[in-house]
């Protein structure tokens, strides 16, 4: 990750979270990260765009 | 449903008021006093955090820009992007993946924090992401008239 804040500046729970799956995994997903953090600022809103075009009728 | 996600695009950058790292009524007056500074004004964090908001527009204003479509909106022709970040800029509205290491860190350099730098690079992203939304909307209207034709 580029931005050391998307690997360590989470939120505690996130962070928890996101510890456990490195551990696991060996790797944090970038998407999570990204979206993850201070959610208010993009996250919420881009998981929204993804909700609508992944569940909502194409025409 | 695409205006849809169009307008949840666009609340990225809207007022609401949960936006930006302080809270409402210090990021208003924060902003006001903000808008004042130039662009070279940096003396505090406190105004360096709410100048992002502002900031956050012009640059997704200057990526529609660069993207050769929309015309920037009218809230943000009143703040200039500082040249420190016009190429980073255009990379990652143009090029996103040869946007390296060596980027960020001359950024940090000239002064930008990481909070910083994610929010103009969202801002950037999502300014490219939606001209070209906007320009695909648009060619969808044109092929709809070309078959009623």
């Amino acid at each position: 990750m580029r931005f050391k804040i998307l690997d360590h500046g989470h939120r505690p729970l996130p962070q928890f979270v996101f510890n456990v799956i490195w551990r696991v995994t060996g790797f944090l997903p970038g998407p999570l990260a990204v979206n993850s953090y201070r959610r208010e600022l993009f996250g919420r809103h881009f998981s929204a765009c993804i909700q609508a075009a992944l569940r909502e009728s194409s025409t | 449903m695409l205006n849809q996600v169009r307008t949840l695009l666009g609340a990225f950058l809207g007022d609401k008021p949960n936006h930006g790292v302080a809270s409402p009524a210090l990021r208003r007056a924060i902003e006001a006093q903000a808008a004042q500074l130039s662009r070279d004004d940096r003396a505090t964090v406190t105004v360096l955090n709410a100048r992002s908001a502002q900031l956050r527009r012009t640059i997704e204003a200057q990526a529609a820009q660069i993207n050769q479509a929309d015309s920037p909106p009218a809230s943000a022709s009143s703040f200039s992007v500082p040249t420190a970040l016009e190429a980073y800029i255009r990379k990652v509205t143009l090029h996103a993946d040869k946007v390296t290491d060596n980027d960020i860190e001359a950024l940090k350099q000239a002064g930008y924090s990481e909070d910083e730098l994610f929010e103009i690079t969202i801002s950037a992203a999502i300014g490219a992401a939606r001209t070209r939304l906007n320009v695909g909307l648009a060619a969808l209207s044109i092929e709809e008239d070309i078959h009623a034709f």
